[in-house]
Formats: C-alpha cells, sequence, structure tokens
C-alpha cells in the first residue's frame, strides 16, 4: 500500500478514535467516579475511575501526539508530489514553467530532459523534507503561514538564500561538473552555498519581472496548472 | 453505567462555549506566536543590502547586484531584471574579492634612482605637470600624449579627450580600444556612416542562423553564449556555425566548425557572397531599395560586385582556406536562407591587418541578403571591454576622433566641436593624432615626451612588446593605476594611485549601446581617487581650469549628454535619475520620455528613422548602407620555413586581459592556472614535444620560453597562447602590422617556429 | 478533576481539523492544523495535565 494511503486511513482512524473518546467522555465527572465499580474490557478489569481515567489519557494526550506526529509526517512527505506544491496558486508560475517544453529554466530543462524523473520540485527543494535541515523546514512553515494569511507580496522573493548542496548533490562528482576548472577552484565557496550556482547557470524559474502581476508574461503563468 | 452522578449535564452551556472559544483563541495566539518566531528565524543570507551596480570586466556589461553587509561587499549575484537575466561569469562571481585584493597602490609614488618613492599628490601631481610643459615648450603640443582605455568611465574618457584636444591641443589622444575595437569601428562606420552595432544582444533570443567568426564566447563573453545556448535549446531550427582556427570550447558546441587557416577568412567570407549572388540567393528588393556598392572609391552596381566575387569562387580559395568547397558553399546557403541570421564575431576579426575589410564584408553579407533590422538578424561585433563603446568610441577618445562620431580631419566637424565646448574656432589642431602603436614608436623616437598613462597596462599588451619598452622608458610616463607592479607601472616615472570600479561612480556604455551606471559603493582605499579626480587637477595644474568646468562625474556626464544631442548618438534622455532606476538604457535616446532604442536604423525604434521608410540607414548621405568590393590581401604573416607555424592569441574564461585584478583572485587564478603553449597533436608529435616541455617559440619579433600543452584544439600548424600571464608574456612574439585603415594590431596571425628546448 | 468538558470539545475540533487535513491536505488545511490544530491540542494537552497535577496533589500523591 503507498505510504499517502497508508497515512490516509491511519490518520481518519486515529482522528475518529479520538473524536470517539473525546465525545464520550465530554460530560463526565471524574471526581465522581467510582474506586470500586469495576468495568471490564476484553479481559482487563479496571475501576470505573480508572477506566475513565486512562480514556481521558488516551484520548487527550496519546492519540492526539499520534494525530500531530502522523500529520507532522505527511506535511514533510506529502510535500514530495509536484501536486502539494502546484496547490498554492503562488507556485502556479513555478510549475507552469517548469512542465512547459519551450522554457529553458533550470527546472523546465531538468524536467523535459527526464533528469529528475519525479517529485521535481522535492528534489532540488529537498530541505523541506525530512532530510534537509531546520531552518528550511521553519522557512516552510512560515510560507505557509504567509500564504494563508494572505500577508505576502507579489513576486514573491526567497528570503536568505538557496542551498547549493541541493544541486550538488546530483552533480558533484559527476564527469562534466568534475571537468570545469572553475568548479574545483570555488569549491569551498559552492559547498558553502556562498557562491550561488545560478550565477552561471542562470534562472531556476521565471524571473520576478516575470511574476509580477501586469507583467506581460503573468498571466500566462499564473493558468491553472495542468 | 451512565449514572446522573458521573456525567454532567449534556449539551454545552455558554460558560462552556466561552471556555471553548477561549481555548480556541488561546490556540490562535499560540499560532501566531508560533508564526511570529518563525518570523523572527531569518535565515542567514549572504548580504544585509544589494545594490544594482555593473560588471568590471568585458563587454558584455552584465547588470550585477552587490551584496553588502557593514560596509563590506559579500556577495554578487547576477542581476535578473538586467539584459543578462541574472546569469554573469566565474569573474563575475568573484567580483566580491576585487575591492579587496592585495597590494592595493594607496599613494602617489615616484621614481628615483631606480626606485619608486612615496610622494604627496602635490608632489606627484606638481612633477607631471611641469614635465608636461616642458614638454609642450620645447617641442609643441604633439610631444604630449594620453593613453587611456576602455576600462575608464565614460565621463573620465570624456574628460581627457577634452583636456588634452582642447585644452593642450594635441590629438593624441588614444587608448587600448585601439587594439581591439578600432576595425570594428571602421566598419561599421564606413558602411552605416555610423558606429556601433544596429542589433541588440535581444536578437540572439530570435535568430535561426547564428554564424559566429574569430569569436570564443564561451569563454569570452559566457553569459551571451549561455544566451545562444539557451536560444539553441528553445528553438527546434537554430543552427549555430562557428568559423575559428581552433576547435574552442564553443567551436565543440557548434552544430557546424570551419577552421581556417589563420589570415584567410577574408576569402570565405568572399566566397559566402559569390555563392550567394550566384545561386540566387540575393535580397535584391533590400539591396535596391537600401544598399549602394563601392569598391572603395567609387560608387558600382551589382554587376559589378558579382564581377568582383567570381575570382572568390568556393573551389578557388578552398584550398588556401584549408577547407572544403562543399562546407563553404554549405554555410553561405544556411546563412541566406535561414530566418533570421544573427552575426557574432570579435577579436579574430578585428585584430587583423584586414580588419576593416573584414567587418566590411561581415556587415556586407547581412546586406545582400536583406538579414538585417529584423528581430534575430543582424550583424552584431561583440565588444572586448567593459567602455570600449561608449567611453572610447562614442566619446571619440582616439586620435582620429572628436566625440560623437564627429573627425578631427573635417573641418566642419571640428567648428561644431569647438562650439559646443565652448573654446575658438581653430583651436582644435587639425592634425589626426598618434594611434596606440605609432603613439608607442613615438616614444621611442622621442617626438612624444611625456604621456599620461590610465587604467591598461601596455607594456604587456602592445604587440611586439619588446620594441614599445624601450620607448616607454625613455617617455616621461605618468601611469595611473591601481598597482605598481603591472609591466607598465613598473616602467612609469610617477604611479597615481587610482580608484577601482565601485570605489568611484560613473557611466559604462557596453556592446548594445547600452550606457549603464555604476554607483559608487566604497571609498578608494588610502589615498587613490577617481581617473577623473586626476584628470581635473592635472587640467588645473596645467592652467585649463577654466575649460574643465563639469568636474564631477554627474556634471560631466550632463556636459556629454547635452553635446550629443547634436549628433545621431544622442542619448540626451538618459540622466542619472534615469540610469539610476533603469538597468541601463540603450542610445539613441533623445529625451527623457524615451525608452531607448533596440534596434537602430528601423522604424518605431530609431526614433531618428523617417516615418514611411520602414528601413534607413540615416548615417549616410543617400540613406543607403555601403557593400564594399574588398579583395583579400594575405596577411604580412605568411608562414615559411623558417617560421612554419601561425601563432594565434586569445583569452580564458577565468582571467581578464593582463590579469593585473583578476591574477590576484586565488579561485581564478588557480582556475586559469598559467599561460601554455597550445600546440596540435599532430604538430606535437613531429616536434617530438609533449605536455610539460619547455617550448622556445620565435618570431621575426621576438622570442620566449613557456610550457606545452598537447591539444586537438588547434588546427594544424596552429599554436595558441592566451595573454594574461607576465610569465609568458607572448606579446613580446606577437607581429605588429596593423590594419592600414584602423591601425589596429594583427594579434591573430604571428609566423613562428618552435622548439622544443631540452632543459 | 471536575471535567474535561471543554479539553474534549477542543480536542473533537483539532482532531476535525486533522481528520480534513489528513484527507485533503491543501494550504488552508495545512495552515490550519499547523496553526490552529496543533496550538488547541498543546492547549488541552497542558490544561488536562494542570488539572491531573492538581488532582494527584490533593490526594497526596506528589
Amino acid at each position: 500500500m503507498e505510504t499517502v494511503t497508508l497515512v490516509r486511513v491511519l490518520g481518519t482512524v486515529i482522528c475518529f478514535t479520538g473524536m470517539a473518546l473525546c465525545w464520550y467522555m465530554r460530560r463526565t465527572r471524574f471526581n465522581a467516579l467510582s474506586s470500586e465499580k469495576e468495568v471490564s474490557v476484553a479481559n482487563v478489569r479496571l475501576t470505573q475511575s480508572a477506566f475513565w481515567k486512562l480514556l481521558a489519557f488516551v484520548g487527550i494526550v496519546l492519540v492526539p501526539l499520534a494525530a500531530i506526529g502522523l500529520a507532522n509526517y505527511h506535511t514533510l512527505e506529502g510535500t514530495h508530489k509536484v501536486s502539494a506544491c502546484a496547490s498554492c496558486h503562488i507556485m502556479r508560475p513555478m510549475v507552469n514553467d517548469m512542465q512547459k517544453a519551450a522554457s529553458n529554466t533550470l527546472a523546465a530543462r531538468h524536467f523535459k530532459n527526464h533528469w529528475i524523473p519525479q517529485n521535481q520540485c522535492y528534489e532540488c527543494h529537498s530541505d523541506y523534507g525530512l532530510n534537509g535541515n531546520l531552518q528550511a523546514k521553519m522557512e516552510g512553515y512560515r510560507h505557509l503561514a504567509r500564504y494563508t494569511t494572505r500577508t505576502y507580496q507579489e513576486p514573491i522573493k526567497i528570503r536568505g538564500h538557496f542551498n547549493n548542496e541541493n544541486c550538488l548533490k546530483c552533480h558533484q562528482g559527476m564527469p562534466l561538473f568534475e571537468a570545469v576548472k572553475s568548479h574545483q577552484s570555488v569549491r569551498v565557496l559552492l559547498d558553502q552555498s556562498s557562491m550561488s550556482c545560478l550565477n552561471c547557470h542562470g534562472q531556476a524559474h521565471p524571473s520576478r519581472a516575470q511574476r509580477t502581476p501586469g507583467s506581460a508574461d503573468y498571466t500566462k503563468l499564473m493558468e491553472a496548472v495542468r | 453505567m451512565d449514572t446522573i452522578d458521573e456525567k454532567s449535564q449534556s449539551g454545552i452551556s455558554r460558560r462552556d462555549m466561552l471556555r471553548i472559544l477561549g481555548g480556541v483563541a488561546a490556540a490562535n495566539g499560540l499560532g501566531a506566536a508560533m508564526w511570529g518566531a518563525l518570523e523572527l528565524m531569518v535565515p542567514a543570507a549572504t548580504a544585509e543590502t544589494w545594490h544594482k551596480s555593473v560588471c568590471r570586466y568585458c563587454g558584455t556589461g552584465c547588470g550585477v547586484l552587490i551584496g553588502m553587509r557593514d560596509g563590506r561587499v559579500t556577495d554578487i549575484r547576477g542581476d535578473e531584471l538586467a539584459h543578462n537575466k541574472g546569469v554573469i561569469c566565474i569573474k563575475g562571481s568573484m567580483l566580491r574579492e576585487l575591492p579587496y585584493v592585495k597590494g592595493r597602490l594607496t599613494q602617489p609614488k615616484i621614481r628615483r634612482n631606480g626606485h619608486l618613492v612615496e610622494a604627496t599628490w602635490d608632489e606627484a601631481m606638481d612633477l607631471v605637470a611641469q614635465k608636461f610643459k616642458e614638454a609642450i615648450a620645447a617641442s609643441g603640443p604633439d610631444a604630449v600624449a594620453f593613453y587611456g582605455s576602455g576600462q575608464l568611465f565614460s565621463e573620465e574618457s570624456y574628460t581627457a579627450n577634452k583636456l588634452f584636444k582642447a585644452g593642450m591641443r594635441t590629438n593624441n589622444v588614444d587608448a587600448n580600444a585601439r587594439l581591439c575595437m578600432a576595425s570594428a569601428a571602421g566598419g561599421y562606420t564606413q558602411v552605416y556612416g555610423k558606429d556601433e552595432p544596429p542589433g541588440s544582444y535581444e536578437d540572439i533570443d530570435h535568430a535561426d542562423c547564428i554564424f559566429l567568426i574569430g569569436a570564443n564566447p564561451f569563454e569570452c563573453h559566457p553569459p551571451l553564449f549561455e544566451r545562444v545556448q539557451q536560444r539553441r535549446r528553445a528553438s527546434k531550427t537554430c543552427q549555430l556555425i562557428v568559423v575559428d582556427p581552433r576547435r574552442t570550447r564553443t567551436a565543440e558546441l557548434a552544430d557546424m566548425h570551419l577552421a581556417p587557416v589563420p589570415g584567410t577568412d577574408l576569402l570565405l567570407l568572399n566566397a559566402m557572397a559569390q555563392v550567394i549572388c550566384e545561386d540566387g540567393l540575393l535580397d535584391t528588393a533590400f539591396i535596391e531599395k537600401h544598399v549602394r556598392f563601392s569598391d572603395g572609391q567609387n560608387t558600382v552596381d551589382l554587376a559589378a560586385f558579382k564581377a568582383f566575387l567570381e575570382q572568390y569562387k568556393p573551389e578557388a580559395v578552398a584550398a588556401e582556406l584549408g577547407m572544403a568547397a562543399p562546407q563553404i558553399r554549405e554555410v553561405a546557403f544556411l546563412f541566406a536562407r535561414s530566418q533570421a541570421t544573427m552575426s557574432l564575431w570579435t577579436m579574430g576579426i578585428n585584430q587583423r591587418t584586414q580588419g576593416v575589410f573584414l567587418n566590411n564584408m561581415l556587415n556586407a553579407l547581412h546586406l545582400i541578403t536583406g538579414h538585417i533590422g529584423r528581430p534575430g538578424a543582424t550583424p552584431f561585433s561583440f565588444t572586448g571591454q567593459t567602455n570600449a563603446c561608449g567611453g572610447v568610441r562614442d566619446t571619440g577618445s582616439l586620435s582620429h576622433l572628436l566625440p560623437a562620431g564627429h573627425l578631427v580631419a573635417n573641418e566642419q566637424h571640428r567648428r561644431e566641436v569647438e562650439q559646443l565646448w565652448g573654446v575658438p574656432p581653430g583651436t582644435i589642431s587639425e592634425k589626426p593624432g598618434l594611434d596606440a602603436v605609432n603613439l608607442f614608436r613615438a616614444m621611442e623616437d622621442g617626438r612624444v615626451q611625456a604621456a599620461l598613462v590610465m587604467c591598461t597596462n601596455p607594456a604587456q599588451s602592445l604587440p611586439a612588446a619588446d620594441r614599445y619598452r624601450a620607448g616607454m622608458e625613455k617617455c616621461f610616463l605618468a601611469v595611473a593605476d591601481i598597482f605598481e607592479d603591472s609591466e607598465t607601472a613598473r616602467l612609469a616615472d610617477v604611479v597615481l594611485p587610482a580608484a577601482l570600479w565601485i570605489e568611484k561612480e560613473g557611466c559604462t556604455g557596453q556592446g548594445e549601446r547600452r550606457y549603464q551606471l555604476t554607483e559608487k559603493l566604497l571609498d578608494p582605499p588610502g589615498q587613490a581617487r577617481s581617473d577623473l579626480h586626476i584628470l581635473v587637477d592635472l587640467a588645473d595644474r596645467l592652467g585649463h581650469g577654466a575649460l574643465i568646468k563639469a568636474r564631477t562625474p554627474p556634471d560631466v556626464w550632463d556636459e556629454w549628454r547635452h553635446f550629443s544631442a547634436s549628433s545621431l548618438y544622442n542619448f540626451q534622455g538618459m540622466t542619472y535619475e534615469r540610469l539610476k532606476q533603469a538597468r541601463g538604457l540603450q542610445w539613441p535616446c533623445p529625451d527623457e520620455h524615451h525608452p531607448g532604442t533596440v534596434r537602430r536604423y528601423v522604424e518605431g525604434d530609431d526614433p531618428f528613422v523617417t516615418t514611411g521608410s520602414g528601413i534607413e540607414f540615416y548615417g549616410q548621405p543617400d540613406k543607403k548602407a555601403v557593400v564594399f568590393l574588398r579583395p583579400y590581401v594575405p596577411s604580412p604573416e605568411r608562414t615559411s620555413e623558417a617560421f612554419p607555424f601561425y601563432l594565434t592569441t586569445g583569452r580564458v574564461l577565468e582571467q581578464w586581459h593582463t590579469s593585473t585584478m583578476t591574477g590576484r583572485i586565488a579561485e581564478l587564478a588557480q582556475a586559469s592556472g598559467d599561460a601554455e603553449i597550445e600546440i596540435n597533436a599532430h604538430d606535437a608529435w613531429k616536434l617530438k614535444v609533449a605536455t610539460g616541455d619547455t617550448v622556445e617559440i620565435t618570431s621575426r619579433y621576438g622570442a620566449l620560453q613557456g610550457k606545452a600543452r598537447v591539444t586537438s584544439s588547434p588546427r594544424e600548424g596552429v599554436v595558441f597562447t592566451t595573454f594574461h600571464d607576465a610569465k609568458l608574456l607572448i606579446n613580446r612574439v606577437v607581429s605588429d602590422h596593423v590594419d592600414p585603415v584602423s591601425k589596429e594590431p594583427e594579434y591573430k596571425v604571428t609566423a613562428v617556429s618552435l622548439r622544443k628546448v631540452v632543459v | 478533576m471536575s471535567e474535561l468538558r471543554w479539553e474534549a470539545w477542543a480536542a473533537i475540533l483539532a482532531f476535525i481539523i486533522t481528520l480534513g487535513y489528513t484527507l485533503y491536505p491543501g494550504p488552508y488545511l495545512t495552515g490550519a492544523f499547523t496553526f490552529i490544530a496543533q496550538p488547541l491540542f498543546a492547549l488541552t494537552i497542558l490544561s488536562y495535565a494542570q488539572k491531573v497535577w492538581r488532582d494527584l496533589q490533593s490526594r497526596k500523591v506528589l
């Protein structure tokens, strides 16, 4: 079974379980519970007090923690798919451009030449996932907050800089890469992301000018993703 | 089980509701607090503030963004809003190190007893002024000279030009741009009446056939080559044809590579024209309307042109070219029949004894096939230096020119310029001054006794360099530079510490007629000053202070731009304010609302084109461009038994010119390495030379020893090296024949011999 | 502790958001989960923990 489906199924089960537990204990007067009356669950006999308190613990602490854990995993892994990125309309220019055969941006070239067969966004923006660093994930959540509250300005601009490791993890060690003398001499600067690969290799995505509302390319780029 | 005691009332009371809402509100508050924390966790950026600027190096003139923190440059990015769309090269990326290179000259120095001794500005400038005055008093104004640079800001070149030609009244004003762009300037001016490429870099985005000759943009104009590659990736039909005696990094990526014998390529261009005529590939309608044929003296007709070309049939010239006739026919066909053909060329064409003729012919091929004045169709000469176009060609800072296309030799032009400069008629000498090579020869024979050299390194960059060193030693040389140990500064009598790049403010004009502003972001080190400051100071000390009314970059720019309004190089609309906002503007730009001109001579784009004419070559009196009948003359440097190889010189990606700047940046020096002599594998085998062996290369002008590198790159019979390395000062071996019209030296063709040195 | 009334309702609300997010992970539900449901869970757990603590204290267990 695919991870996504598993997550969905598990998530549904956990949430319904949690909801049920909480529903049943919503009116429980814990002080008034008996320490003598017993409740039988399978082979276990618990006092009424113990039973409901256990239920409370599970329903208020354990199941929510499980839900939180699963949902965060869902965030970090679900964002691998291009469709996940495309679900925010502000990303449409990047996704549309990437899928356009006539485009020459790095994203489009990697896509059309099948250099990255799937999960294209994530492959270059893998900081967001479980493997990346904490800072990138925090950035991701910040983007979420900005987007959902519409407190961003178009065209969006990266804060900080892009981690070259995302490029180097595939290109480093490859013959064409290693043959370039400049790559060798600025190795340290590239590793530290102190010098951007994009300086020589051009835009990864449509430029800010193209993504500015009112520009000639804006409408085309903002069309709904296929 | 569910007794009333154990369960409270069902339903949600108001208090419960309040509690829940309170909880949700608290949760939202917590969520907001989380968001706030995320906002504050700003990821480490490479810089705090970003500033728009222009790269210091080549004629691509890339827009860059300079990242600064605490007053220091910490990062450089390509400017995605500039014409280069964010692409720069490794030299540009390493600009972050440039303001901090070690060994900067911080104080003026005077040579006493062979050593440079620190001096004050007053002492140094007084000495320079005194020497100039003495020379002028002894032998007249032509005893002094200015040798400037395509890397000075336009304001600086303009001021020097004015000071020397209208102040000191000598036309001995020349620049290192003579060594690279003079043939292109001459070629364009002869054909269109006015200098500078009619097209733009944007034409690359629309070209269907790119004919690249005498250029290696992969290494020398990398962002432009990336643009070519972008075009090829986007287009299913675009073809790249490269003509180069070497299989360069550019040629390796071409669809077709032709490798002519050095010095013979005018045969190729004439042969292509012959095929175009014979096969009926001419655009006769275009020719009828826009072209005049000339043999250099008189107007002739198309029939005469065709008759002239008969001797250049592919079969007749293929052997001398070192190519196959079918290749020539194929190239001619591709050139003529593509949807839009763009030619790109640079030093391989310009640095030749037939440089002007080659330029004429490249333009001619476009004119006879109608590949001009449309997107993607244009003859485009790449410029070498940051500001050869704007600062030297357009300001007329060459010995035969005056600003904005005026000629020294033309009396009416002189009167116009005198009027614009507010000097009495007759002030400007009618005698054209000394061009670069002749200037340094004149130092040798004592005709020029004092010279100011700014922002260039002729001791390393002049051909037959040894010959001119003696002259430079003899002459009183004041050198403004950022180091005291360049080959030229070593010969100086006075070295003046100059400001570098963003340590001063000024405009540069790159290859596509785009003027851009570099703003001052740093202070120069120690007592270094901008070249403009030095020139104004010299003017004052020589008694020409009143002539130089404009003393700051904005003032000079305003004077120059108003001057241009009287000409077809009109860029009056480009105020500093506009240039601060825009990523440069392309001239003609006659008023402040004009957006600049992408394609010259095209109606609707170029403001000087008469309405209704479509395309108009208004620079010529009859509004027609001239196609010249240019006969091939072999280079004086023919190979012989004594000198069986052709030496051609060039550049390497990671180094700029004589590497005074880039050589001091570790990452660039490591990448380029030292200069090596590239020898074709077959030739190396015959000479019994392997990579790493020491070889001696000898010409009629000098001899040098250097390390060999065996490669398949140069064609057989050709050797190549770069001129960036003072340890292999190849210009000592290179011949100094010049083009008779442009006076540009032929760096690309020198007959040499090679011998392995057994150490 | 007497009741976990508002905690239960709050948790139910948070579970509904989480369920929605799990099944339809679009930006708004992701945002709702991250910035509303998660803090809501956190508060309910804290409130519950506080009540348990008081309860155990009052019975002299702690």
